[in-house]
């Protein structure tokens, strides 16, 4: 009462000198790096997820989305992976949310085609990973669920058709990667499964402050993962070379999952991120089979040796070495954790000097990306927040799902990462945020965000400072072909070079635009790249201000 | 204009005084226990405060009492009203902001936490605690200099604290002083051994040094540095959460404090009297501390009110091993299996006692069960080994052998059985040749009983019966107690002849010494 009191004796004050309003100054909107476009270009998905106030496990991870071409049509449009009922599923069915976007002179609008897209729910679903799987050029979808996971193909007019003969793990997954794994010229399929969570043997647990809250994963025993072998044919033929391959063994609850060569062996390699377990470094020997070297190489505990509740991740060049380095959101409490690659495959936990441990502190990440957020040359960064146990203040406000948090935006300045949040203008809100999505939506160069909230509205920022000289790259195995997901392109500079990954994959539950973007480039560009089969490409012509598809 | 000033300076001149601001977080739904806790020190603050709006001790106990529920956010309230409200550079002050620290910075505000611990120090620059607290939030801000500066004469303070030397290691680790780090990171270890997540530092200090970082990877675990802060001791004791008390007591289980986890468990039980968990956590303390009798009665005051729980089971049957009632234990370990079958625990000691009774095969299928449910889990894939070397299933024996030193290559108790193997597997003179190396390696390292027992069997298997002789004599004088002298008796032909099978004489597969004759199980059936 009292600071209320205070409050309206200050406005007095304000108001004498003309200086008190309740508008927000229109200026200092402007100013920031991201606008929320939601509701203006139609981007409108609200997320189920089932509750009963019987906390339930799984009602709390879901969130995931897609940013993808579906239609072929040079823009990205949203897929949105939708909950459902947990104690019953709807007799009628559930759709994933598909949103085209239907970006004219500029202006981004989404239409929302859910209903003749026909993404079909199988399960309880958490999120979306994307790929061409059987190389008609269209990408296809794979929807991880509590519950059966499904493949949908497409089938190139927006409409979706589920393929029974796919990948189909039962068992609660979360993330996965599609990655040619053999080099065989297919997409094959890496799925994180959690833990073995079923209604059935639900716990009751309680928090620190003793209050009933969510279980921790522990509590539940974890799941092996799966590798889907891509064997031949259209529609693909897939074999489970789970065991065969070594990485089917239960070794902790995957959250995050990411395909990339990370000792420079020019095979693909897999990173696991592990809820409350040490993570995983699925070394492949080219022969089909995987070796899990994280604890050798340093990347699977932190600095201290402790395992972190590890939830989304990224694999990226974060200083320009020429190496592929690692970042990973975690639980409040624990830092979030950059591994920054000695380039023989050896990583060190860097976060506290790269100004990352303690600004992570107060939260809960999940879907992130590294992505040149602010176009100055160098990888900044994206973490979507929400917590897993209740949070206090979120309690006593008379929030029903009290795991609200804002979003956070390191912008990198020579190395080190300064919170940026405000001055982007992501810190908005305090949703449950899950997955997260890179994108270009308007194809202007400047990395857009999607944010996928659970029990929450997704949320469309548009990077409103596009870069003023950039450089746009869709990488193609062929012209027409799919995606080369496994492809690095490098920007030659006069200081160095610049690398860049083709790929989808990483964050959280989530499928970005696979496009890269360089930005701040030099007036002429000289662009290597490198495409999975090794095969390279130098290009000295490249106009600026626009994406170009490249193929060998 | 005028009118608006004049109100404004009427309300800020009652506001001058700032208001004991103090957040009210809603306990609804927190355990009724605690709700009464924070109810009782709530009215008790408010009748102080009624009494002196400014009573400094007020608000330090309710920021106690939030602390010690884990309300960071209230507690932090109440302990930086109360470091303001305290005479200036005073214990009272000290003690609040110290408090206050710790509260932000568990709730991961850092930079108040850091304003809390300065100030501390500022009053009292012997207080080790805030200085190793003030460390740790500059090295998670990247201020490694400043870092430096408290950690390593906390570190020297504060040199019986395992969790003290890991932060100074994890600095010069952050610093690229890999020599430093080692050293610290081992001083840690030898104070607390079962801090097992220290090994991944440790190999991490041996890869900057040049040195092979798969040794120190191979004894790493999930064990954490703990602290030893006694303030933070108190405060604890204050928390009403049966939750917590489980949690507490089982941490000082851990700490092999068996004394006082019985204490916190009898309130746990205080508290939630029909809670199966507390009354089982209470036997087993109990049992520890070699009150059986007590310990009897709590579990079966848990498997009265729930038969069903697993725990409850899986300690009855541990119990009555202690006693020596081998029979009444595997019921019960059956019992705990049939309750959960995903109790991996109960499992694996079900597995011992079937050994015991000499249940080979019975034996395996839990092991293998347990091999299957927990795949990462190597001593599973060890008992599982010993079982069929025992049953004398050699070709199982050598399947689960490879299987777990394909998880851990160097992991002595599946080298030892590597080496029993090829001595009552009939392996070529090749394998016998470089058993007997292992086993010689494996007994300099470790001169135990088991280890002798290994050598007298490969050694008997190579036809060197004098040298299997003298190591079966060095086994028995190990043996440290009649039961094992007795198995090695059995197990040991005296000429030194080769054995016709590899049972383990010290594995953890015997029952512990017996504490007293009386088997009680009837009794708590």
């Amino acid at each position: 009462m009292l600071s209320c009191v205070r409050t309206v004796a200050l406005c007095a004050v304000m108001l004498a000198f003309g200086a008190c309003s309740d508008n927000t100054d229109p200026a200092s909107e402007t100013d920031t790096w991201f606008r929320d476009v939601t509701r203006e270009s139609g981007a409108r998905f609200e997320h189920e997820n089932g509750m009963r106030d019987e906390l339930w496990f799984a009602e709390m991870m879901g969130g995931g989305l897609a940013s993808v071409d579906i239609d072929n049509d040079g823009d990205q449009d949203l897929v949105f992976a939708q909950g459902q009922a947990l104690d019953g599923p709807d007799e009628q069915g559930v759709l994933h949310a598909v949103l085209r976007n239907d970006l004219a002179a500029g202006v981004l609008r989404f239409t929302d085609i859910t209903a003749d897209a026909g993404l079909l729910a199988t399960g309880y679903a958490m999120g979306l990973a994307a790929g061409d799987v059987n190389n008609d050029g269209r990408v296809d979808l794979y929807v991880t669920a509590f519950g059966p996971d499904a493949l949908y193909m497409n089938l190139g007019d927006g409409r979706f058709e589920r393929t029974p003969a796919g990948p189909n793990d039962a068992r609660w997954s979360v993330s996965a990667a599609f990655t040619d794994i053999d080099r065989d010229g297919r997409l094959d399929l890496y799925v994180g499964n959690y833990v073995d969570y079923r209604l059935a043997n639900h716990k009751p647990c309680r928090s620190t402050t003793s209050a009933r809250d969510y279980c921790s994963p522990t509590v539940y025993p974890p799941q092996g993962d799966a590798l889907w072998r891509n064997v031949r044919g259209d529609p693909p033929v897939w074999e489970d070379v789970s065991a065969k391959s070594g990485i089917g063994k239960p070794a902790g609850g995957a959250l995050g999952v990411i395909a990339a060569d990370l000792d420079g062996d020019g095979h693909t390699d897999v990173y696991v991120a592990n809820d409350g377990t040490p993570n995983l470094l699925w070394r492949n020997d080219g022969q089909g089979h995987f070796e899990d070297v994280a604890a050798l190489s340093g990347a699977a505990v932190n600095m201290g040796g402790a395992p972190e509740a590890s939830m989304g991740l990224d694999a990226a060049d974060h200083d320009d070495d020429g190496d592929v380095d690692l970042f990973m959101t975690h639980l409040d409490r624990e830092s979030n954790t950059l591994y920054l690659n000695d380039g023989s495959g050896f990583f060190d936990d860097r976060s506290a000097t790269t100004g990352l441990a303690s600004s992570s502190l107060p939260f809960t990440g999940f879907g992130t990306r590294w992505a040149d957020f602010d176009g100055d040359g160098d990888l900044d960064l994206f973490s979507a927040n929400g917590a897993v146990t209740q949070v206090q203040a979120r309690i006593d406000a008379g929030d029903a799902f009290p795991l609200g948090q804002r979003n956070q935006l390191f912008e990198q300045r020579d190395g080190v990462y300064v919170d940026a949040s405000a001055a982007a203008g992501v810190d908005t809100g305090l949703d449950v945020s899950r997955g997260m999505a890179l994108t270009d939506l308007n194809n202007d160069g400047g990395l857009d965000i999607v944010v996928g909230n659970n029990r929450g509205v997704g949320q469309v920022l548009l990077n409103a400072r596009p870069p003023a000289r950039w450089i746009g790259l869709d990488v193609r195995q062929r012209e027409g072909g799919r995606v080369a997901i496994g492809a690095d392109v490098r920007l030659m500079t006069d200081g160095g070079q610049r690398v860049r990954r083709v790929h989808r994959d990483g964050s959280y539950a989530s499928s970005s635009d696979p496009r890269v973007v360089f930005a701040a480039v030099p007036e002429r560009v000289r662009i290597v790249v490198r495409w999975p089969d090794g095969h390279k490409r130098t290009y000295t012509d490249l106009a600026l201000n626009r994406y170009h598809t490249l193929s060998p | 204009m005028r009118v608006a000033l004049f109100l404004a300076v009427l309300l800020f001149g009652a506001c001058a005084e700032p208001p004991a601001f103090v957040r009210h977080p809603d306990t609804t739904r927190l355990e009724p226990a605690v709700r009464d806790a924070i109810g009782e020190a709530r009215s008790d603050f408010e009748r102080a405060i009624d009494a002196n709006a400014r009573d400094a001790g007020a608000y330090a106990a309710l920021g106690h009492v939030y602390l010690a529920h884990h309300l960071n956010d209230a507690a932090a309230d109440c302990l930086d009203r109360a470091a303001e409200l305290a005479t200036a550079e005073s214990a009272a002050e000290r003690d609040a902001r110290y408090l206050s620290g710790v509260a932000h910075a568990a709730s991961g505000r850092q930079r108040l936490a850091e304003r809390s611990f300065e100030r501390v120090l500022a009053i009292d620059a012997g207080h080790n605690y805030a200085r190793y607290r003030l460390g740790n939030v500059y090295l998670k801000a990247g201020r490694l200099q400043d870092a430096r500066t408290m950690l390593h004469t906390a570190a020297r303070a504060l040199s019986n604290d395992p969790a003290v030397l890991s932060s100074a290691g994890r600095l010069a680790l952050a610093e690229g002083d890999f020599q430093r780090a080692g050293d610290y990171f081992q001083r840690a270890l030898r104070l607390q051994p079962d801090a097992t997540r220290l090994f991944h530092p440790l190999a991490r200090a041996a890869r900057g040094v040049g040195q092979p970082a798969e040794p120190w990877l191979a004894r790493a675990g999930d064990g954490e540095a703990r602290e030893r802060d006694p303030r933070l001791r108190d405060i604890a004791a204050l928390s009403r959460s049966t939750q917590m008390l489980l949690e507490q007591g089982q941490t000082l289980i851990a700490a092999k404090a068996y004394d006082r986890a019985a204490d916190v468990f009898t309130r746990a039980t205080e508290q939630r009297p029909e809670d199966v968990f507390a009354w089982a956590s209470l036997g087993r303390s109990l049992e520890l501390s070699g009150e059986l009798d007590r310990a009897g009665r709590a579990l079966e005051r848990a498997v009265a009110i729930d038969a069903a729980s697993s725990v409850a089971q899986r300690f009855l049957g541990m119990y009555r091993e202690r006693r020596g009632d081998d029979v009444g234990a595997r019921r019960a370990y059956q019992a705990a299996a049939n309750a959960d079958p995903e109790d991996v625990r109960a499992r694996l000691l079900l597995g011992h006692a079937h050994m015991r009774a000499a249940d080979w095969a019975g034996a395996a299928v839990e092991y293998q069960v347990v091999s299957e449910r927990r795949a990462g889990n190597i001593t599973a894939r060890y008992y599982l080994a010993l079982s069929h070397l025992a049953a004398g299933q050699c070709e199982r024996a050598s399947e689960a052998i490879e299987s777990g030193l394909a998880l851990k290559a160097n992991f002595g108790p599946l080298l030892e059985a590597k080496a029993r193997h090829a001595a009552v597997c009939g392996a070529p003179a090749s394998e016998l040749a470089a058993a007997m190396q292992m086993a010689l390696a494996l007994e300099a390292a470790r001169p135990d009983a088991a280890s002798a027992v290994t050598v007298a069997l490969v050694r008997a298997a190579r036809g060197e019966h004098d040298e299997a002789r003298r190591a079966r004599e060095r086994a028995l004088e190990r043996a440290r107690d009649d039961a094992m002298r007795g198995r090695i008796v059995t197990q040991l032909p005296a000429d030194g002849a080769p054995a016709v099978s590899a049972w383990p004489v010290d594995s953890p597969t015997l029952r512990p010494p017996r504490l007293t004759a009386e088997a009680s199980s009837d009794r708590l059936n």
